[in-house]
């Protein structure tokens, strides 16, 4: 039911107006349905809960990252420990070998739906130093729909907060690869 | 008497080849199992380093062999500092006598090589260990093919308790499984953990690990000396430095190349440093585990400091092109030496700090007397570095086998008793302040030079404005083929922040290694995990998880 509504949502256009009369700005107009649909998305947006999946080295800068003050003095700051079940976004780090690909696909299974997805590192987008070994998985986008890739081996906090940014823009605008492929599968 | 003559006394057949650091012997297999029991029991070889296995297919060097594996013990002496390297040579379908009677720390080297060259051992199961299920073939036999994987054949199973005879339903009722997810709480690596709870006691607990097996052993025989550096740097990835270093110095040993002292009081800096980051992160694991999340912050405060010196120092917080085997590849940067003398003084200011709020912090009482491990079994389980000396065994590399300038700087290593988290904090937290003191003092005497060898084996021919074609040649030589070194085995090893990181490998006289192997501290500490906690509540077998500082680069490689 979620996933339609998220569809139907994305299609009417966010479904209500707000005027710049002064007069109209303290009253909204709309539809109940439609307003909660709207705060669901404003609220993803300003503060998305987060399912932190460390691997190895990148998880160390994803740790730094969710460790520094930006993230713990502000008041958007996600609860540390986090179910996937009531999780916005799955970022995960660090190299995925064949052997932890099915707990992944499982976890992201249990995503909240629209799922987004961010990958840290080099190794999760491509297989990085690992590519030539027989272990490491290159192309994880062929197993589940990845959102933001932030490269680097490993990437310093601020790009996984830039990273973050541009997820949270995607996330006011309701557009997920997930919700893409749904609707390109319906 | 030494030790090399009451060897010769008690195996008077057996031929005792001596090395620099090492003994070397080779041994049939029928033999070999009675000959390690003499060693270890009446002359003092009580530490099983590491077992490790070679395959002899395509090898090229000057020894002719009759059988195509080899399989490596590598036993310490804990008195006299030698070590000796046992051989067993075997065929394809042999089995060996397993050392499980022996050791308690053999069984997870002997499944490695039992799934990786396909020896069996008898008497204990040779289950997988490293490598997922689907994955057919032994993958570090040279003429092994990877064939391509069915994505959908990928599934996982959790371990699954074996039902025990004794348990009684009413019991079995009683009991409950409880995973300790597959992502650590404190974000060191992924393994798996189930515990089986009889109330707030864990029971029994299994463990499953390779969810970080990336197969560094194998991607090292296609690369060149200098190309693994950037893998030995991502082992341990809390410290990436010391394993970069480690890597460099082995490789410089088996060359017998003289580095320049400027480059060792570097690489003791940056050693010392990553030590400290290393410590840092384990130990606010372990303060997020008592609760104390302040105390956390103040600790990752202190990574943050260091980070920031090594910014500046290679332009990254992590891992960065810093190490170059033959030296490093940046010379410090003007005002680097203050900066680093602020940041150590903020440091230890930050740490005494904690170290106040901490030290008698009453969570610990929770802990009290759980965990606990004596010197013996620390020796038996094949502990090294800080984990070891929380049990009260005066072993470091940096007294014991001086490399770089350690012997002459002044520090001392810090000794627990108990060996039981608690006893780890200390240790950890005291070898943070005795890093600081070595740091301060090799700042003081920087030597000046250059921080490369000019070795004609390593460095690219300058010197000159107009390069000879012969310079070119050479230059195109050294980038292609790499160093080579001459055909042999080699072990170097160093004082790792977790232990004894040791690189054991063996050149066919090419520029490529023929194998490598990482004799990695964690793996060896995250054996003992299941069996230590037995009979512990829940909260203190996640304290003695983030204790071991257990990384999952370094126990699957």
């Amino acid at each position: 039911m979620l996933i339609g509504r998220a569809l139907e949502s994305k299609k009417k256009g966010q479904g209500m107006t707000l005027s710049n009369d002064l007069l109209d700005r303290l009253v909204i107009t709309t539809t109940s349905h439609s307003f909660l649909d709207w705060l669901e998305i404003k609220s993803r947006e300003t503060s998305p809960w987060v399912f932190p999946f460390g691997l190895s080295c990148c998880s160390l800068e994803q740790a730094a990252a969710f460790h520094s003050a930006q993230l713990i003095t502000d008041n958007q700051s996600s609860p540390i420990r986090v179910k996937p079940e009531e999780a916005d976004i799955m970022i995960f780090g660090g190299s995925v070998t064949a052997k932890v690909l099915p707990i992944l696909t499982q976890i992201h299974g249990r995503l909240k739906e629209p799922k987004w997805v961010m990958s840290i590192g080099a190794c999760a987008a491509s297989g990085g130093l690992y590519a030539d070994g027989y272990s490491v998985m290159p192309g994880l986008s062929q197993h589940f729909p990845i959102d933001v890739y932030v490269p680097g081996c490993p990437p310093s906090p601020n790009q996984v907060f830039e990273g973050l940014e541009l997820l949270k823009m995607r996330m006011g605008k309701n557009i997920s690869r997930w919700l893409l492929e749904q609707e390109s599968l319906s | 008497m030494n030790l090399i003559q009451s060897l010769n006394q008690h195996f008077p057949t057996l031929n005792f080849v001596e090395n620099q650091s090492s003994l070397k012997v080779s041994l049939n297999t029928a033999i070999f199992h009675d000959v390690i029991k003499t060693l270890k029991k009446d002359l003092g070889f009580i530490f099983l380093l590491d077992i490790f296995a070679t395959d002899f297919l395509s090898y090229k060097g000057s020894k002719t062999r009759s059988k195509r594996f080899a399989v490596t013990y590598h036993l310490l002496h804990l008195e006299e500092h030698k070590r000796l390297v046992v051989e067993v040579e075997v065929n394809e379908g042999e089995s060996l006598a397993s050392l499980v009677d022996l050791w308690a720390n053999a069984p997870w080297p002997e499944r490695e090589i039992a799934e990786m060259y396909g020896i069996q051992f008898d008497n204990h199961k040779t289950q997988k260990l490293l490598t997922p299920a689907h994955l057919k073939g032994f993958p570090l036999r040279k003429d092994w093919e990877n064939s391509k994987v069915d994505i959908d054949q990928l599934s996982f199973e959790k371990p699954q308790f074996e039902w025990l005879a004794e348990i009684d339903d009413d019991e079995k009722l009683c009991r409950q499984v409880v995973d300790l997810n597959p992502s650590h709480p404190a974000i060191q690596g992924t393994f798996i953990v189930r515990a089986e709870l009889l109330g707030n006691k864990v029971k029994r607990a299994l463990v499953e690990i390779g969810m970080q097996h990336r197969g560094v052993e194998k991607i090292a025989e296609s690369k060149q000396y200098g190309q693994f550096t950037p893998y030995a740097e991502r082992l341990n990835f809390s410290s990436p430095m010391m394993g970069a270093i480690g890597w460099a110095k082995s490789v410089e040993d088996a060359l017998d190349l003289e580095i320049t002292d400027r480059c060792q009081a570097l690489r003791m800096i940056m050693m010392e440093l990553s030590r400290i980051l290393d410590h840092a992160t384990c130990l606010a694991a372990m303060a997020q585990d008592l609760n104390a999340w302040d105390a956390s912050a103040i600790f990752h405060r202190i990574r943050k400091h260091i980070s920031a010196l090594f910014v500046s120092y290679n332009g990254s917080r992590l891992m960065g092109p810093a190490v170059r085997i033959g030296g490093m590849v940046y010379d410090l940067p003007i005002g680097w030496v203050t900066k680093c003398l602020d940041a150590i003084h903020l440091i230890s200011n930050e740490l005494s700090e904690v170290l106040n709020l901490l030290n008698r912090a009453p969570s610990w009482l929770i802990f009290h007397g759980e965990g606990e491990m004596n010197a013996a079994q620390a020796i038996e389980w094949g502990f090294s570095g800080p984990c070891l000396r929380a049990c009260g065994v005066n072993y470091d590399l940096r007294k014991n086998s001086p490399y770089y300038f350690y012997q002459d700087v002044e520090f001392e290593v810090p000794l627990g008793i108990n060996g039981d988290p608690y006893d780890r904090y200390l240790v950890r937290a005291e070898e943070i302040q005795q890093s600081i003191k070595i740091i301060s003092q090799v700042l003081d005497h920087i030597p000046s030079g250059s921080i490369q060898t000019d070795d004609p084996r390593l460095a690219k021919p300058t010197g000159t404005l107009r390069l000879t074609s012969a310079d070119y040649a050479k230059h195109f030589d050294l980038y292609q083929n790499g160093t080579a070194i001459e055909a042999g085995e080699y072990y170097s090893f160093i004082e790792s922040s977790n232990g004894e990181l040791g690189f054991h490998f063996m050149s066919d006289g090419s520029g490529v290694p023929y194998r490598l192997r990482v004799r990695a501290p964690s793996f060896y500490h995250f054996q003992s995990f299941t069996s230590s906690i037995r009979d512990v509540s829940l909260d203190s077998a996640t304290a003695i998880l983030s204790s071991l500082n257990a990384i999952s680069g370094e126990i699957d490689r």
